[in-house]
This record gives C-alpha cells, structure tokens and sequence, in this order.
C-alpha cells in the first residue's frame, strides 16, 4: 500500500492582485486600467505515488515547481486542485538553514527548532547532546546565531532534522550540506533512515545522487511532469535535455513513446536497423528504435564542422550493383555522383590504389602491361607449400615490392600485428589491373548522399519514435515488454553478457581537426602504408562532399584493439571466432525474439549496400 | 483546538520563551521596562491632565490608571499580535505548525507585562486608600473578556496584515483615535445622553469602565454590562477565527 499518493496535483499562485501590491497601487492601476491579476501555475497536474522503503527523486530545472510540490506533499500548502494523500507522518527537510532566529543562541535556536518539527522536550533533552556534537557546533552552543557561517547553521538544521524517524522523509537539497567531511556523514544518516523503511522524497540537483539513490524519478519542468518511473532512463533523458541534445517537447515525446507497446524494438539506428523499421512501418507494424550514441545513424552519421559533412565513423562511400538496393536508396534521398579513388603514400612518395598500371609506373616506371607483368612474375617467390602466413600469401600474390612498400606497414597497422603472424585467408585475393583504370570501387553506382547521411537516416526513420543514449539494457531494464520482437544490431555475444566468451573485433579512433587551409591532401581518402605514422588514414571530407570552404577538416583513422565498452567496427573473421560465434547462433534459437543483424549482429563485415539488402530480405523474412 | 495546543505545548513555551528573549534583549531593565513604560505614561498624563480634569474626579489617579492600564494592554496586545504572523513567516512556510501559536505566544507575553503592572495598580489602589472589597473578584471576568478580545481583534488584524500591509499604519492611526474615544483621561458625564451610550459601543471604553466601577466605585455592573462585553468579544474572537480557519493555507501566498 502506498504511503504518499499524490493525485493530479496543480498549484497555482496569484500574482498582481491587491492584496500583493498594496492598495495605493491598488487603486492606481485601477484608475489607469492597467489592473491584471496573473495567474501563476507552480505545479500543473503532478500524479505519483510513494511505497515504503522507496525513494523518489525529484529533479528539473530552477523554477520548475519542485519545492513548491514538496509543500503540497507535506502540507505546508494545499494544492488547488488534486489531492495529496498521506499515511503515516512526514518530516519535511526544506532549505534548511533558513527559518532561524539569528538573535537566539544556538541552543535556544535548536530547541525551537526541535520545537517545530514536533518533538517533545523529553526527546530533545535526551538528543540535544547527540544533535550538538552530530553537527560539531560544541563550542558555539551558547553564541548568537547569527554569528554561525552558514555551513554551520545547515549542519546544526540537518543534525536536529535528522533525529526523527518519520514514514515519510522530504529532503530537499539537503545532502549537499556543509564540507565534504559532513556530507557524507549526513548521506550516512540519510540511509540509515531509509533502511529503517522510511519512503522518501530526494530533490537534488546532483544526478549522480539521483541515480545512485533513487529508485524512481519524477521530471518536473516549469510545473509539469515531463516524465516519471524509471531512474536511468529519466535521468539518462534529463542529462540530454541539458545538454541541449534534446528539447523539452522531443524528451516529452520520447518518454510517451517508450511507455508504449510496439510489435518491434530495433537496437541501432545503423543502415540495418533503420531499413528493418522502414519496412515494417510501412507495413503497419509499430517499431521503435533505440540507439547509445548521442545521435542516430549508426556508423554513417555524420556531422557538420565548418560548414562541411564530415563522416563521424570514417569515409562512407555508397557503392552497389544491386539495382534493387540502389532504386530503394534513393526512395529516400538524393546522391551525389562521386568516383572514389585513394592515394597512398608510402616512403615519401605517392602511388595509386588499388594496383594498376599507374601504380606500377610510380613503383618501377614501367610503361605496358607486358613490362608490369613480367616484373611481377620476378617479385613473387616460388613457394612449394601452401602460404602459411598472410606475408607468403600477399608475397604470393603481389610479390615482394608491392607488399614491402604498399601492404605490410599497412596491414600491420590494421591488425596490430605483424603479417607473419596473421593467417593467410585474411586476404584471399588482392585485385591487379593492367589498365589505368584507378576507380577505388567498379561498381555501376556510386555516389555520396547530398547532405550527407543524417538525410537518409531521417527519412528512413521518418514517424518512427527513436531514443539516442539509450542502451538496450537500460531500456529493457525499465520497460521490459516493451515490444513483442527485438531486432538486435549491436554485437551478439555482449547480447549474451560474453556468457561463452569474447568475440574479438578491430575497433578504430577518429582524430578529428579542422585546418585553417583550403585543401590539406587533394583528395578524399588517402592510405599511409609505412609503421609510421600510426593512422592508417586521412580522410578530408571536403572532397567527399563537394562542399567549399576557406577552410578544411580532416580525420585521422587510427587501428586499435578492441575490448569491451570500445565501439566495434570489424569483425576478425578467423577460425576461433567464427567457431565461437556458430555457438552464438546456437544460443540464439532459444531467443526466438530476438533478431540478431547486421555487421556486428551477424559477425560479418557487410559494405552498405549489402547492409540494406540483408536488412531488406530479413525484414520481408518477418512479414 | 485545546489537544492541539497540548499537542504543541513544547513548541508553544519556546516560542514564549524566544519572545520574550527577542523583546528585552540588551536592555538594562529587561523586564523591568514592562513596569516603568505605564508608570512613566501615567506620571506623564497626571502631570498633564489633572488641571484640566482632575480637579472634579475623586481619584484621579487611579481613574487614570485603569484607562492606561486597560487601554495600553489592549493596544500592545494586539499591535503585536498583528505582526504575530508575519514575523514567522519563514517558519510556518516551512513546517507544519498550528498558525495561531505565534499569536497566542505574543499574547502570554502582553498578559504577563499586563499583570505585573495589575499589581502596581493594586499597590496604588492601597496608597490611595480605596477600600479592597470583595467585588474585586469580579474583576476576573472583565480581565478574562479581554483576552479572549485582544486575540481575537490580533487575529484578524494579522490575518489582514498578511494580505494588508497599509493596515499597519491605519491602525496606528485608529489606536491613537481610539484612545481619545475611551475617555482615558476625562469623565464623560458633560456628554449627552446619547453620547454617553455611543461611547458603550467602543468595547476599550467598556473594559476601562469595569474596572473603574469596581475598583473606584465599588459597584458591579449591570448584567446587560457584561452581556455586552461577552457579545463584544465574541465577536471579535469569532470573526478572527473564521479568518484563521478560511485563510490558514492562502496566508504562504503573500508572505
């Protein structure tokens, strides 16, 4: 049974009538028919309710008619409208230093005091010495009052508050109380009486102490209730609101959102999980799309810097022969006709990818393809066994100048390890072309989205609630049938809480600047293949967009280890783990739910356009 | 309302207690001003008025002193008891305490100032040989009328004063009227008939005119006398409660 319940809760304050500005005022404003009374709504239609033993926090802005609710609920003011409904007694903890007598001693002070909250004199008597010496005030019980600092005066507030045993405890910002020493020892005696079973009412402006304490949140913003239940979530919404990442009405909106049911909750707004909502809202299934980064889009969100898109997660250069993707794609949006080509640089000088015939100029100055490939045959080694290691297979491949100069430093980068180490099917084959044909990808389309991709991922997921910062353990926490099927993008085995082991994966940091320059490198992407530096690649985006600028932002792509909590990006497809992820597999049919896709979802490495066509089956799969 | 007071009784003496604390604090006399400052009025007073009045009322002195004695507990009681809720207003805003407290409080400490200077003007009342009889005791009743009347009239003057604050200068002016109304100083007996009733209507005047009679004239009023006082009193208490009653959770809006 609840202990507090308070029920549509409104209060309102008049402003501007006579009785507040006075009659002389009164009657001026009457003559010059500039009399308006104003009405003032502190707390508009506020509903919750309270358990023993639980906590409540209440956060929101300055003037969000937190303090003046708590009045309501410990009886101080009687709501206009609503009701407040209590069981058992409440000591309300409010501004605390205020409300003493400044002329009394600091005895006197405490026994008044005592006096209010409604003790006995017996009680105080017998805790006076307690209450002096909790608030470390023993040698200023017989000064004056006022002449306490006002740290002082809050702890002597707090220690006599702090006597009580109430049913219900409203603490407003109270355990942010004196020096660093104090306040944990009043956070100390705060859990005390709430392990005693008391329900109690926190407002704090702390989230860290909302969230560690609470274990529910009631949002308040200018008198009205944005949201309340869940402490993570809330907070998690609240944080973003101030930030500015979200506004009032879009946190509002989210809120409702995920108080409802849906038929599907789709986990990353990546390229996977927002082709899958697409599909299945137009077929008229409700879905809803969470995402833990700050923004939507997954691996091809993008940013504006000066000015100009810039690929958050490295270059997205959309490339495709499947003509059923490439018409769907621009269902949504239009493309920019772009041929990606990529320089590389290795030794100081620059060669052209992937190999051709320029390539092959630059490196031996030879001319025709005859030449190229007769040098070539020279560079391969004979091997008489299998290559065992992805050194012999790209020596096999490519022979030894184009691997030393081209591949090894950069391979070594990516992997973070040396290509003897590495097995040989991590490159199955390396194209060679004896043409000048220097287009990085052959595909029929290619082409960069105008504006860059957040256009798509709006569009896709147009009318479809989405929640960014939201992990789905979070969520799930807090509405756990929020949806009858999940899709899940994310990787498969932190699905399962790596309860078989870790799949590994290659993760990458971005090192984004911008340049007070026009152009930096001249072209888009540009690979350097030697052990230094340490990036792998250059990305200036201003050749990827087309954009003009005075200035410039270019990224650095640097290869990194994965552990957990760093973000995915490729999955290491060797025999260990993809042994590994079969057992996954295996544990997923018994999560028949659960829809595991994508890149990290299926533990393959999809390109975009093989992304959607996969998200695309799956979805018709489910229909 | 006398459980709730119970109830509250630690509170209550503390809040006496810091009253009388705040009233006297750093003064050499402390308490002893209760004492002197209606001494000193009514040396002023005889001073002043015996040439003008005097000489035609047997006992001036104590005449005087039951108008000063009446008239000064009456307009200390309830000029603090206007500003009774006000001043703890940063308490009531923030605890939940019964309103009336503070003005009960302020009350004890008007009556005990007005006791110890009842027993001066017994003192007086010896030296100039009037006789004590017995009728003394019904000096209880007017003494009990008047502070219930004294709460009741600060009730409503601090309730008012919440939403009011020019009434504390209209009232300043209204006391100082008052106590030209309540022939403090003078007999009313060159009045007219009608005059002389007029003057009943002003419940000080009633207050003033019982002690006199008991004490100077050695009579007890009619039993209309104390209807009227008792009809005086309830009323003042019964509109000051009703306020109280219907204002108790609007006074947090205007302080």
């Amino acid at each position: 049974m609840s202990v507090l319940e308070v029920k549509n809760v409104s209060i309102r304050y008049m402003t501007g009538d006579f009785k507040e500005i006075g009659l002389k005022e009164y009657v001026m404003r009457r003559l010059t028919r500039n009399y308006h009374v104003n009405e003032f709504w502190a707390d508009k239609d506020v509903s919750f309710t309270l358990d023993e033993g639980e906590m409540l926090g209440i956060i929101g802005s300055n003037g969000a008619g937190k303090s003046t609710l708590l009045k309501a609920v410990s009886g101080i003011m009687e709501p206009t409208e609503g009701r407040v409904k209590r069981r058992g007694n409440v000591a309300a903890l409010l501004e605390l230093a205020s409300g003493f007598d400044g002329e009394l001693t600091v005895k006197e002070n405490a026994y008044l005091r005592g006096a209010m909250l409604g003790y006995t004199r017996k009680f105080m008597d017998e805790t006076y010495d307690e209450i002096i010496e909790f608030a470390e005030l023993h040698d200023f019980q017989d000064r004056p009052f006022k002449q306490l600092s006002s740290g002082m005066k809050s702890r002597l507030a707090f220690s006599i508050a702090s006597m009580v045993q109430p049913d219900i405890l409203i603490l407003d910002e109270v355990l942010s109380v004196g020096d660093g020493a104090f306040r944990k020892k009043s956070e100390a005696k705060m859990r005390e009486i709430i392990a005693r079973g008391a329900a109690t009412i926190l407002v704090s402006h702390s989230l860290a102490q909302v969230q560690e304490l609470c274990t529910k949140v009631l949002w308040l913003e200018h008198g009205e209730q944005i949201a309340y239940g869940d402490t993570a979530v809330i907070c998690g919404l609240y944080q973003q609101y101030l930030d500015k990442a979200v506004t009032l009405d879009q946190a509002r909106a989210i809120w409702a959102a995920l108080n409802e049911k849906y038929d599907y909750l789709i986990v990353g707004s990546g390229l996977y999980g927002s082709v899958f909502a697409r599909e299945m809202a137009d077929k008229g299934k409700r879905c809803i799309v969470i995402d833990k980064r700050p923004q939507l889009g997954g691996n091809v969100a993008c940013e504006d810097i000066e000015g100009i898109t810039v690929h958050k997660y490295g270059a997205h250069i959309f490339h495709t022969d499947n003509e059923a993707v490439w018409e769907y794609v621009n269902r949504f949006t239009a493309f920019r006709p772009y041929t990606h080509r990529v320089m590389a640089v290795s030794g100081e000088k620059e060669y052209s990818l992937p190999f051709n015939m320029k390539t092959f100029e630059q490196l031996w100055g030879v001319k025709t393809p005859e030449e190229a490939k007769k040098k070539l045959a020279s560079q391969r080694p004979r091997l008489d066994h299998e290559p065992k290691d992805l050194e012999e297979q790209a020596l096999a491949l490519v022979g030894k100048d184009l691997y030393k100069t081209l591949i090894k430093g950069y391979t070594e980068k990516q992997w973070g390890r040396p290509c003897k180490s590495l097995p040989a099917d991590v490159i199955k084959r390396i194209p060679l072309r004896f043409t000048e044909d220097d287009r990085y990808f052959e595909d029929e389309h290619q082409g960069i989205p105008e504006g860059g991709y957040n256009g798509l991922i709006e569009k896709l997921l147009e009318g479809i609630p989405a929640a960014t910062e939201m992990s789905y353990e979070k969520l799930v926490n807090a509405f756990p049938d929020i949806a009858k099927k999940t899709v899940y993008t994310g990787p498969i085995d932190e699905f399962f809480g790596y309860e078989l082991g870790q799949l590994e994966y290659r993760s990458l940091r971005f090192e984004t600047e911008t340049l007070e320059q026009e152009d930096s490198q001249g072209h888009a992407v540009v690979n350097y293949c030697e052990k230094k530096p340490l990036y792998t690649r250059i990305v200036e985006h201003k050749h990827l967009s087309g954009q003009k600028s005075p200035k410039t932002v270019i990224t650095r792509e640097y290869p990194r280890e994965w552990v957990p909590g760093r973000e995915a990006f490729y999955p290491v497809s060797d025999e260990r783990n993809l042994a590994l992820y079969e057992q996954y597999l295996d544990l997923a049919k018994e999560r028949p739910d659960v829809i595991f896709g994508g890149r990290l979802g299926e533990y393959q490495y999809y390109d975009m356009d093989e992304t959607i066509a996969v998200a695309l089956d799956r979805a018709a799969q489910e229909l | 309302m006398f459980r709730k007071l119970l109830q509250h009784r630690f509170l209550f003496e503390e809040l006496v207690k810091r009253d009388f604390k705040k009233k006297y604090k750093r003064t050499v006399l402390g308490m002893g001003w209760s004492l002197l400052s209606p001494l000193l009025m009514l040396l002023v007073m005889k001073l002043v008025f015996t040439h003008f009045f005097g000489r035609n009322t047997p006992h001036y002195t104590i005449y005087l002193f039951c108008g000063n004695l009446v008239f000064n507990y009456y307009s200390e009681s309830t000029k603090s008891g206007m500003r009774a809720l006000m001043d703890n207003a940063k308490i009531f805003s923030k605890v939940t305490v019964p309103k009336y407290l503070f003005l009960l409080s302020k009350n004890v400490q008007t009556f005990i100032s007005f006791l110890l200077t009842l027993v001066i003007f017994f003192i007086f009342v010896a030296f100039d040989h009037l006789a004590f009889t017995w009728k003394f005791l019904c000096l209880v009743y007017p003494i009990c009328m008047l502070i219930l009347f004294n709460i009741g009239v600060g009730m409503i003057l601090s309730a008012m004063y919440i939403f009011f604050r020019d009434i504390q200068y209209l009232y300043d002016v209204f006391v100082r009227l008052l106590m030209y109304m309540s022939a403090i100083f003078y007999q009313i007996d060159s009045y007219g008939e009608t005059a002389r009733k007029l003057f009943l209507l002003n419940p000080v005047y009633l207050f003033i005119r019982y002690f006199r009679k008991i004490v100077i004239e050695a009579t007890i009023p009619s039993v209309w006398f104390h209807l009227l006082m008792a009809a005086d009193v309830a009323i003042a208490l019964g509109v000051g409660c009703v306020m109280y009653k219907k204002y108790n959770t609007r006074f947090l809006y205007y302080v």
